[in-house]
């Protein structure tokens, strides 16, 4: 989708290096990192803010290197991270996107990519499927291909990524920023720790400590300065309730600077449009399984479905979204495309054999639109709204790292200014999304939302109109003691604005918490207010009757809220 | 779950990995019961976990007590390439899964009927009434609807139903679909990803 209004405020601080041939030809995005010097200071100060947020008690995530050193200080009193900085400027984008070099997708990376820059997306990682044949022969084809589309769509930051089969789990985006060392860290993380390979290598039983392995090998190359970030986020958690509870927190907990987040909306969302309008009539994201052996038994049935196009995980107040942010750590959420072969595209996988090649080729048009795809173009329906200081590869990580993200179907919104601020007695410059802010018990909190409405048609055709936003709070009670733990009953809803036919551009809205007296958080969402139940959620999306055009919502990162 | 005939009687076995499918498990216990005077009427998958690792187990009603029960259970196992433990049986030596799989049908805990009395003859659409008159289903419950017993379920062309033994009784798990339509919570084929090779 375009986002017309983030262009013209981007101008500003708009980064022209990715503009020259050496900060891509290279694979070095940013020139100021060819400098030894340049790449050794910054680590450095990532490192320390990172040490910053341990003692503060934010897990690495909260500081990356942009907020961890302005989160030095806030007046004295608490420690804020990513504080308000005024209104933010999002980069869209989408970190799981397949191309002919997955075993089951199809487009070569240049239509990936110019389909993402069609949509209006400002950064794609492309993540093909880890496996043997992708371990050795994809990575190696897939490389120049990526470094052509960089110098076709100059306006687009393509990451080079995999999606990691997660040995005992499901799939997981891993991202780097371009660099001397990505394709080695990549194929030795894939060679040494993805599901397939291992199970390929004979490698069987309880593999769940490969996983948290594999993590910490992603961490040691930001140590070691292989590469300035990496990061990773669980891909379709709830599709076959086999992310149990305690490896997203093991996850989450081996490397809090790496295990970032989850898709809160997995790919797939066009699977669910009905037969009778033409078509795939699947379950929307292709969430249509039911518990195996392997899934973890605490999950309910209705976990396996999605709820108005989001992850179970995501879409229920008080389910294991908020159990985690009721720690107090940081885990955010996004949306993708998951795009494979895309809903009435004419194209079918090239003639290659992908076992022996590790490419099917160029696909192959067959003229006619095939309605059985259940996929969007990277863009097209969901996407990832980031709110990066510019538009370099390693910033566009780092607001992903920091959680200044919001998760968007259908051009819902095209951008929100979060401020949560200690207004009596507290933080009163505050923070945004993904951000900590604090307050002295006794004090107030003050909530303060401005909503950038779609100012243009979406992909659909039609021009969304945002209904209601929901303002989420819990408390934070600190680790669990049962790591199984998948509830925060205490998170409730606790104000829906409604959104007046007379607001055009924006929206604004406030709400103030008084007399605060522990530890909380607060998230938002919001709806078109087509499909809701009594209590304003979202509903079970029904298995073959599911347009995603006619049921939209987004999903914003928390800021977490000390009271001392 | 509904009485059994008195003279029914429970077996419970461990599969090897690969016999654990649908198909591959009933082909497995048809072809070591032919001729032994009894059939598997009801014949369910349980979960195990009191290893690290998960692992499936299966419980058979016979429809009665075969001829030569040693011989038969000799049969079974080879044919699951597994142990076998009769109900009663004291089994110490026998594993986990057999086990579980048959305390759980026993107790009519837990359980996934990929076979079940009735279930052959059940193809396409069918009111809730009907599948709980013509089945051993005794219960139909909804996910995210209230299933009543005029609404109707589309079983598919193959009459897909995998029933749960939940409480001491056979339920099938259904939701919507489209067209007003109810159909089961497990279906026939759901959507392979990667295909099929990633998990």
């Amino acid at each position: 989708m375009s986002h017309d209004h983030d262009h013209e405020h981007h101008h500003g601080d708009h980064d022209h290096h990715h503009h020259a041939p050496a900060g891509v030809a290279g694979t070095w995005a940013d020139p100021q990192a060819a400098d030894p010097l340049s790449v050794s200071r910054r680590a450095f100060l990532a490192t320390a803010a990172v040490v910053a947020g341990a003692a503060a008690g934010v897990a690495g995530a909260a500081g990356g290197l942009g907020q961890g050193v302005a989160a030095a200080h806030g007046g004295g009193g608490g420690r804020t991270a990513n504080p308000w900085r005024g209104r933010s400027s999002f980069l869209a984008g989408d970190h799981h996107i397949h191309t002919q070099f997955s075993p089951d997708a199809q487009y070569e990376v240049a239509t990936q990519a110019a389909k993402a820059r069609e949509f209006g997306l400002d950064w794609i990682v492309i993540t093909d499927h880890g496996g043997v044949a992708h371990q050795k022969l994809s990575i190696d084809k897939i490389t120049p291909e990526i470094e052509a589309a960089r110098e076709q769509q100059r306006d687009l930051l393509i990451y080079q990524g995999l999606e990691w089969n997660i040995p005992g789990a499901e799939h997981a985006t891993v991202m780097l920023p371009p660099g001397r060392s990505t394709v080695d860290i990549l194929k030795a993380f894939e060679a040494g720790y993805d599901g397939s390979v291992l199970a390929a290598n004979g490698v069987t039983g309880d593999v769940e400590p490969y996983a948290v392995q594999a993590l910490e090998y992603l961490d040691s190359q930001v140590r070691n300065r292989r590469t300035e970030i990496a990061l990773m986020f669980a891909n379709h958690p709830s599709r076959q309730g086999i992310d149990s509870p305690h490896e997203l927190r093991n996850w989450r907990d081996a490397a809090p600077s790496v295990a970032v987040g989850m898709e809160g909306a997995p790919g797939h969302q066009a699977a669910g449009i009905p037969l009778a309008q033409g078509g795939p009539g699947k379950g929307r994201g292709y969430y249509d399984r039911v518990p195996g052996a392997a899934s973890f038994p605490g999950y309910p049935p209705e976990s396996y479905r999605t709820w108005g196009g989001f992850d179970w995980m995501t879409a229920t107040v008080g389910g294991m979204w908020d159990s985690l942010l009721a720690e107090g750590k940081p885990w955010w959420v996004t949306s993708t495309s998951d795009s494979h072969q895309v809903y009435r595209d004419t194209r079918i996988q090239g003639p290659l054999d992908y076992d022996t090649e590790g490419t099917h080729g160029a696909p192959v048009d067959t003229g006619k639109p095939i309605t059985e795809y259940g996929d969007f173009w990277p863009g097209q329906y969901g996407s990832t709204l980031v709110a990066s200081r510019s538009r370099r590869y390693v910033d566009v990580m780092r607001g992903l790292q920091s959680g200044q993200v919001v998760a968007v179907h259908g051009r819902l919104i095209d951008g929100l200014d979060l401020r949560v601020r200690g207004s009596r007695k507290g933080d009163g410059r505050g923070a945004t999304l993904g951000g900590r802010t604090w307050v002295r018990r006794g004090g107030d909190v003050e909530v303060t939302i401005t909503v950038h409405l779609a100012a243009g048609p979406n992909a659909g055709g039609a021009v969304p109109r945002l209904a209601k936003v929901d303002l989420i709070s819990g408390p934070v009670t600190g680790d669990v003691a049962d790591r199984d733990v998948s509830t925060a009953p205490a998170t409730t809803i606790v104000e829906t604005f409604e959104v007046s036919s007379r607001d055009r551009r924006t929206a604004t809205f406030q709400h103030t918490f008084t007399n605060v007296d522990r530890s909380f958080y607060v998230r938002l969402r919001g709806s078109d207010g087509k499909q809701l139940d009594a209590a304003g959620n979202p509903l079970i999306d029904v298995v073959g009757d599911a347009n995603p055009w006619e049921d939209l919502w987004f999903y914003a990162n928390p800021v977490f809220v000390d009271a001392i | 779950m509904t009485a059994s005939p008195m003279t029914a009687c429970w077996w419970g076995s461990a599969p090897r990995a690969d016999l654990v499918p649908d198909a591959h498990l009933l082909a497995a216990v048809d072809e070591a019961l032919a001729g032994s005077g009894a059939e598997a009427e009801l014949v369910c998958t349980h979960v195990d976990r009191s290893a690290p690792e998960p692992r499936v187990g299966v419980s058979l009603r016979l429809t009665g007590e075969p001829a030569d029960p040693a011989a038969t259970r000799s049969a079974l196992a080879r044919a699951l390439a597994g142990p076998v433990v009769a109900e009663g049986a004291d089994g110490a030596e026998v594993a986990g899964p057999a086990r579980t799989a048959l305390a759980e049908a026993g107790a009519g805990a837990a359980g996934r009927a990929v076979r079940f009395p009735g279930s052959a003859q059940v193809t396409g659409r069918l009111t809730v009434a009907d599948l709980i008159g013509s089945t051993a289903i005794e219960q139909v419950a909804g996910i995210g609807v209230q299933p009543l017993g005029a609404d109707v379920v589309d079983t598919g062309p193959n009459g897909f139903l995998r029933p749960a033994l939940s409480g001491g009784r056979l339920t099938l798990l259904v939701e919507r679909t489209a067209g007003g339509l109810l159909q089961p919570f497990e279906i026939e084929s759901p959507h392979e990803c990667c295909g099929g090779a990633g998990h």
